[in-house]
């Protein structure tokens, strides 16, 4: 499938990365069709599915009779052979590094969870279960050193440590040894490894620039530990919504954003060199007559720099939406085709089957033994200007505050209410439990112990007890030891080195905590 | 023979003689079990050293190896790259063969090499053509060759550890960066005048000269030595060629390991590699460039003249060790390569210096920890082989030639294209020993996440950083410990300051990967050859000059005193030579010297290179180890010494 146009292309790439002023470097013209095979999602046609608004409605994404194919594109829609076996119910399939292998979410019955299976690309190799628990695993994907993530809901547990939400879970690729790995207030999905070892996804945020009061969803990364939760991109920028992520080989990351605009979901990208200044359209155009997508189910970089996208065109001259297809378009979105139609079927992902390099491994540094972990700030007064101290009003303390769950009523069942990820409740986190007040040291440290795993944020506040600025949720995982450079500082700078007076001591532990909370 | 062993008298004297033979197996066994806890209190002087088997201490060991000449592996390893005035040749230095490369550059081939003994790196030539300087690193002097012939004309001795070279216009000049010496010297090639030597940081290691000859650049590659919880900083100091006097030492805060530098046409300002460094911060993560990022630094020259940090990282990708940098004729484009990283960056000048000159000093000091701020002023990340280090630039400005030292290849990189047009095989073996896999290893930052650093950069050539780093492992604020030096280790385990690393391969092993490097850990082939270089790490040649011999020799029989100067017996435990035993210089046992628990005991072996010194580095000079950190003898017996005692010792100390 790599051609040799393909590779000469992903190495001109290479030497375009950054570059303002490249001569010389042009892509050769991409020789073969989208690829030898793909692997599709198909639900039986005019279901009405809504991929991008339904993230967290698996029954409402792939109905009754969905299902898993593969097919070859250039040999037309009847050449396709059935990967998901029995299960009443399939989809969000994602193809291994190897392209051996698939791992898709499936239900054995009307009745039963989504579960997370694994089949052979050949077909020959029936789907074996490999993630299945009580509450529905969705949206699996394979990442580095022989693991997979998957999203699965709690079926039941106090409400303190988030259960209820849809959460990141990894396990080894047999599906042993699952951890949960997200603890926001609200849920995580769409997971996606990047090469570097990190695993993308999205997560409701409160403080997002959403509707009002209602937050965001923003992408993040974190290890495929949990530890070291941060920001990626979108965390305060319009629209609303944004899901299903992509690395590019070529230094972007894809993702479909939505709006409350009423208008259909869209392509955007942004560089991994500076993700959270440059983001951009991906503005898909076709050769000829423009497609218009009404919504998509997703889109999968391919190796020769172009795209796959799963989407759902208007008709022509305002007709009536087409039904699902599967288009490839250039790098740069140009010249869009269609690739995949099978008119009995809607189209709602497809990956192609084509070897890539495997995502890098990272050491677990969560340990089990433990049941807190610590934050240390190094200076509460670094700030990027849009919030946090001005004038006079110096951080003095920081408040300390675990959340319960947001509960995502609309969320919370397989087949009812709206997907639409997520809207916090009344009783949401913005009413986060203080566990204490911690005086911050003269050059603006503090180094505290945290309850791991259960969201958290930090306050920091003035001499007369006035809130200067507040952190979003986040967690730490047990043993792990979080780093913020400042309070809301530039996700793009690097810590400044410096002598920092709080770690001089061990982190304040939860007792002085309770303490200083009393005081 | 009715003795004979299958008889049944032959039976019974064989069980009789294996009977014997256990009981005297056993008797020794127990008589050794009581003897060896005195023996080993004799030897160390202490009642609680742990047993260990006898091999332990008596094993055929050695000295360190020092380096020596050509090392006979057959690689090249370009170190130095010089471009004719004509454009049409192309000087490398070949580091491992001990040879000076001349390169047809419109043949692209090898076409002359002549021996340069004692490891040549630096390569100079002369504006006007005629000459040609190199320096050779391990044997002290500056080669002037005739650049038509090649013949060495002049030989200027620099007993200062040469590395960076630049000759004056017509030549007549030379300026050599000490790496030994901490200074920069300035020699007539011909005139016999008495050189002069002028400070220029922690081992100068590069020069550049102004178009004019008039201002010299010196970038240092280590910080100065500073106690444990102080800010680093690292120096670019200008020199006034005609005055023999220096303009300025520029600081540069947090950052050091500048290996390259290049000044402006018209000495306005220079542009020297850095690595922006956080070791003041607890290594809690590596992301977001917590620990260390590629970066420049670009210093105006005059009097007032800004000093910026500019890192060339990006927010999810890093660019490990930064090395030489050469700028074109018209100053608008500069390249810098990136020895852990595979590549050059081309940097665009112009709009360095507009943000420069836009920008207040509050955000200049901010640019230095903006890992997005690159976007502004990179055009052009350039792969190459590998570790790529130094680079000359065409006369014309229209070539770049970068020396990939682990590949022993040049790259030619086109200007306007900005990428690699061309590569000269500079020959040399090419069968990959485990030794050379490792060395790549060792250089390679993509073991790291995002490819963040690598090996060498906290050991440069083996060596250490000097700097002073917090474990989150030990302890976040806890527990600082000092880089230790990897050259001359290979017996010296156990490894690590808390002796708990039995072997390399475990020193290298997974553990590290979650402590430092944070990604996978180095495959077993890959952490096999990594061993096998680091254990292959020689000793730097001994410089000590000759009129301190005599205090050498007493600070020799200091050291291996064994009674005070009162006569008084100074018991063995507090005897240097116990734990610092030769031929080792370590006994490799934990010992307590008052610096608050017990350490691996280092091998002293390069000391003069070392600073600061103790677990944490809080000795900033040798020194203070006992004026400071010895008040009542924990570190040795030291008190009745003289003040010129003490500095003998440490002259002798200075000299392994």
């Amino acid at each position: 499938m790599r051609s040799r146009a393909a590779l000469a292309n992903a190495m001109c790439r290479t030497c375009v990365v950054s570059v303002v002023i490249a001569v010389g470097c042009n892509p050769l013209p991409a020789s073969e069709p989208a690829g030898e095979r793909i692997v599709v999602a198909q639900v039986p046609a005019g279901a009405g599915v809504s991929m991008t608004r339904e993230r967290l409605r698996p029954n409402a994404r792939y109905p009754l009779g969905s299902r898993i194919v593969v097919a070859s594109p250039d040999r037309g829609p009847g050449d396709v052979r059935a990967l998901s076996g029995d299960l009443v119910a399939a989809g969000a399939p994602d193809v291994s590094p190897d392209s051996d292998s698939l791992l898709f979410a499936g239900r054995r019955t009307p009745e039963s969870s989504w579960a997370v299976f694994e089949a052979g690309i050949s077909g020959r190799r029936a789907p074996r279960v490999v993630v299945e628990r009580d509450g529905d695993c969705i949206d699996p994907a394979y990442l580095g050193a022989g693991r997979i993530v998957v999203v699965c809901r709690e079926s039941a547990g106090p409400p303190a440590r988030g259960t209820g939400s849809w959460s990141l879970f990894t396990a080894q690729r047999d599906g042993s040894e699952l951890e949960r790995i997200t603890f926001g207030p609200g849920p995580a999905f769409d997971p996606t490894p990047l090469q570097d070892g990190r695993i993308l996804f999205s997560m409701w945020q409160a403080a997002g620039r959403g509707r009002p009061g209602q937050g965001a969803v923003a992408l993040f990364t974190a290890n495929p530990d949990g530890t070291l939760i941060e920001p990626f991109a979108g965390s305060h920028e319009p629209p609303e919504l944004k899901v299903r992520a992509r690395e590019t080989g070529d230094g972007r990351v894809v993702f479909v954003a939505d709006g409350a605009d009423g208008r259909p979901p869209s392509l955007r990208q942004v560089e991994m060199r500076r993700p959270r200044a440059t983001g951009a359209a991906l503005e898909l155009r076709a050769r000829e007559a423009a497609i218009h997508l009404l919504d998509l189910g997703g889109v999968e970089p391919l190796a020769d720099g172009g795209f796959l996208v799963a989407g759902r065109a208007a008709g022509p001259d305002g007709g009536p939406p087409q039904t699902w297809a599967v288009f490839r378009a250039g790098p740069s979105g140009t010249e869009m085709e269609g690739a995949f139609d099978d008119p009995g079927w809607d189209d709602v992902e497809a990956v192609p089957v084509e070897s890539r390099a495997a995502p890098r491994g990272r050491p677990v540094f969560r340990e089990r033994d433990r049941s807190t972990g610590a934050v240390v700030c190094y200076d509460a007064r670094r700030s990027d200007g849009s919030v946090g101290p001005a004038g006079d009003r110096h951080p003095v303390s920081v408040s300390v505050q675990a959340a319960g769950v947001v509960a995502v009523a609309a969320a919370s069942g397989s087949g009812s209410g709206s997907g639409t990820p997520p809207a916090p409740n009344a009783s949401g986190p913005a009413s986060g439990t203080e566990l204490g007040l911690v005086p911050i040291e003269g050059d603006g440290s503090f180094f505290i112990e945290v309850p791991a795993d259960r969201p958290i944020r930090v306050e920091t506040r003035d001499a007369g007890g006035a809130v200067i600025a507040a952190s979003e949720w986040f967690w730490v995982r047990p043993g792990e030891v979080r780093s913020c450079f400042g309070c809301h500082e530039s996700r793009d700078a690097a810590p400044v080195n410096r002598v920092v007076a709080a770690i001089a001591n061990p982190p304040v532990p939860l007792g002085s905590l309770a303490q200083a909370a009393r005081r | 023979m009715s003795g004979g062993k299958g008889t049944p008298r032959g039976r019974v004297l064989m069980r009789a003689a294996g009977l014997l033979g256990a009981l005297v197996l056993v008797a020794g066994w127990a008589a050794g079990r009581a003897w060896y806890p005195t023996h080993l209190e004799e030897v160390t002087g202490r009642a609680d050293t742990p047993q260990r088997s006898c091999l332990y201490c008596h094993r055929r060991v050695e000295a360190p190896p020092v380096r020596t000449a050509a090392n006979g592996s057959g690689y090249v390893s370009p170190e130095g790259v010089a471009v004719s005035a004509d454009g049409r040749r192309l000087f490398v230095t070949a580091a491992d063969a001990d040879r000076l490369l001349e390169v047809d550059l419109a043949r692209k081939q090898v076409v002359r090499a002549v021996e340069i003994p004692g490891r040549p790196h630096g390569v100079a030539v002369s504006a006007d053509g005629r000459w040609v300087a190199v320096s050779s690193r391990d044997a002290d002097r500056v080669s002037i060759l005739d650049a038509a012939t090649l013949e060495v004309r002049h030989t200027v001795a620099s007993a200062t550890e040469p590395l960076g070279v630049a000759l004056s216009g017509d030549g007549s000049q030379v300026y050599v960066a000490g790496g030994a010496s901490d200074d920069v010297l300035i020699a007539g090639v011909a005139s016999g005048e008495v050189p002069v030597r002028l400070p220029a940081g922690n081992e100068p290691y590069a020069v550049s000269l102004s178009r004019s000859g008039r201002v010299l650049a010196v970038a240092n590659r280590l910080a100065a030595p500073v106690p444990p919880r102080t800010i680093p900083h690292s120096e670019l100091t200008f020199v006034d060629t005609t005055r023999r006097t220096v303009l300025a030492h520029r600081r540069l805060e947090s950052a050091h390991m500048s290996e390259g530098v290049a000044i402006s046409a018209d000495a306005s300002f220079a542009l020297a590699t850095i690595l922006r460094i956080r070791n003041l911060l607890p290594l809690t993560q590596v992301d977001r460039g917590a620990v260390m990022n590629d970066a420049i630094a670009y210093v105006e020259v005059t009097p007032n003249g800004r000093t910026v940090q500019l890192p060339l990282s990006e927010v999810n990708a890093y660019f490990a060790d930064p090395s030489g940098v050469v700028l074109t004729p018209d100053d608008r484009i500069a390249f810098v390569a990136h020895g852990g990283a595979r590549l050059v960056t081309a940097v665009d000048v112009d709009a360095v210096r507009r943000l420069v000159a836009e920008s207040d000093s509050d955000a200049l000091a901010a640019l230095a920890d903006d890992m997005g701020a690159s976007a502004q002023y990179v055009l052009a990340r350039i792969p190459t082989l590998d570790n790529p280090r130094t680079m000359a630039m065409a006369p014309d400005g229209r070539r770049v030639y970068v020396a990939e030292r682990l590949a022993d290849s040049v790259a030619v990189i086109d200007v306007p294209e900005l990428r690699v047009v061309d590569r000269i095989d500079l020959g040399g073996t090419r069968t990959l020993t485990a030794q050379r896999l490792g060395e790549r290893v060792f250089h390679d930052a993509s073991g790291t996440f995002q490819g963040q650093f690598s090996c060498r950069s906290c050991h440069p050539d083996g060596h250490s950083d000097g700097l002073i780093w917090d474990f989150e492992i030990d302890g976040v604020g806890q527990n600082l410990v000092e880089t230790r030096s990897l050259r001359g280790i290979r017996d010296t385990a156990p490894f690590k300051w808390n002796g708990k690393n039995p072997d390399l391969a475990t020193q290298c092993g997974p553990r590290f990967a979650r402590v430092l490097t944070r990604s996978d850990p180095f495959t077993p082939a890959r952490l096999g050859h990594l061993v096998a270089f680091i254990e292959s790490l020689p000793l730097l040649p001994r410089r000590f000059p000759d009129e301190l011999a005599e205090a050498r020799e007493r600070g020799r029989k200091l050291f291996f005193r064994e009674r005070t100067n009162a006569g008084k017996p100074i018991p063995v435990a507090q005897r240097c030579q116990t734990c610092h035993r030769p031929p080792l210089l370590t006994d490799r046992l934990m010992a307590d010297v008052g610096s608050d628990g017990s350490f691996d005991t280092p091998q002293l072996f390069e000391l003069r290179a070392s600073a600061p010194y103790l677990h944490d580095g809080r000795a900033v000079t040798l020194e203070e180890i006992w004026t400071v950190h010895s008040p009542n003898d924990t570190h040795g017996v030291t008190s009745d010494l003289t003040k010129v005692e003490l500095n003998e010792l440490v002259v002798y100390l200075r000299s392994l």
